[in-house]
């Protein structure tokens, strides 16, 4: 469900746009997502606030098919110290969704909803600095 | 039945998610509702007795629906009492 090259664990980093952008990275690298994407999901932040925040400590960036996405995917960028969005809410894990127009999206959507409504999981994923641990945590067969 | 509109920035996201989860804890609570899902500007001018969303869109939701805003949209503990002080 993820490739074991979308995951990132990362210590400081300067604030909420650098966790997207490189958070976003291994998807523009490998043509899932445009340039234009990643700037649209720093700009949906921008303009409507940090819903994006939607667990304690989790935010799941996105935009628009339309922005520049060519499939649907995810990466997770883990980060040692939290980074803020917005004046509330603080952040350690980045969840970057790649969502196209296909039926593919709402599968992905589905598999992040399994995993973070398990306490266990939510509560390993948001705690752990190990990619091997998040790989394991997304590719479990439950 | 009541409609229930779940409502983000997009419309293509978050507010699928928690739609997934609203539907499920409904289910759980027996309780049959059209759920729906909608982009903050296109929540306003749809028919929805109750929209539930994030705090963060609270005033730009124009609509005569009941708000629910939840913080955590996998909770569905925080889910599922939201709901039962509304609709029961």
């Amino acid at each position: 469900m993820i490739e074991y090259k979308y995951i990132q664990v990362k210590d400081a980093i300067k604030d909420w746009k650098e966790a997207i952008r490189i958070g976003a990275k291994p998807l523009l690298e490998d043509n899932i997502i445009s340039d234009n994407y990643i700037e649209q999901m720093i700009n949906n932040v921008i303009k409507m606030g940090p819903y994006i925040v939607i667990a304690e400590n989790i935010a799941i960036p996105h935009a628009r098919p339309e922005d520049g996405a060519y499939k649907s995917a995810i990466s997770i960028l883990k980060l040692r110290d939290k980074v803020k969005f917005g004046e509330e809410r603080q952040v350690n894990t980045i969840i970057v969704l790649a969502s196209a127009n296909d039926e593919k999206h709402i599968e992905t959507l589905k598999k992040i909803s399994n995993v973070l409504s398990d306490k266990t999981n939510y509560n390993k994923l948001i705690n752990t600095e190990s990619v091997a641990e998040i790989y394991n945590i997304w590719n479990h067969k439950d | 039945m009541k409609n229930i509109l779940c409502v983000c920035g997009l419309g293509q996201g978050s507010s699928l998610l928690l739609r997934m989860n609203v539907e499920e804890v409904l289910k759980e609570m027996g309780i049959k509702a059209n759920v729906d899902n909608a982009d903050v500007s296109s929540a306003s001018s749809m028919k929805a007795d109750y929209i539930i969303s994030n705090k963060v869109f609270a005033g730009e939701i124009r609509s005569d629906a009941k708000k629910i805003f939840v913080e955590n949209y996998f909770d569905k503990d925080e889910i599922r009492s939201a709901l039962s002080k509304e609709l029961l």
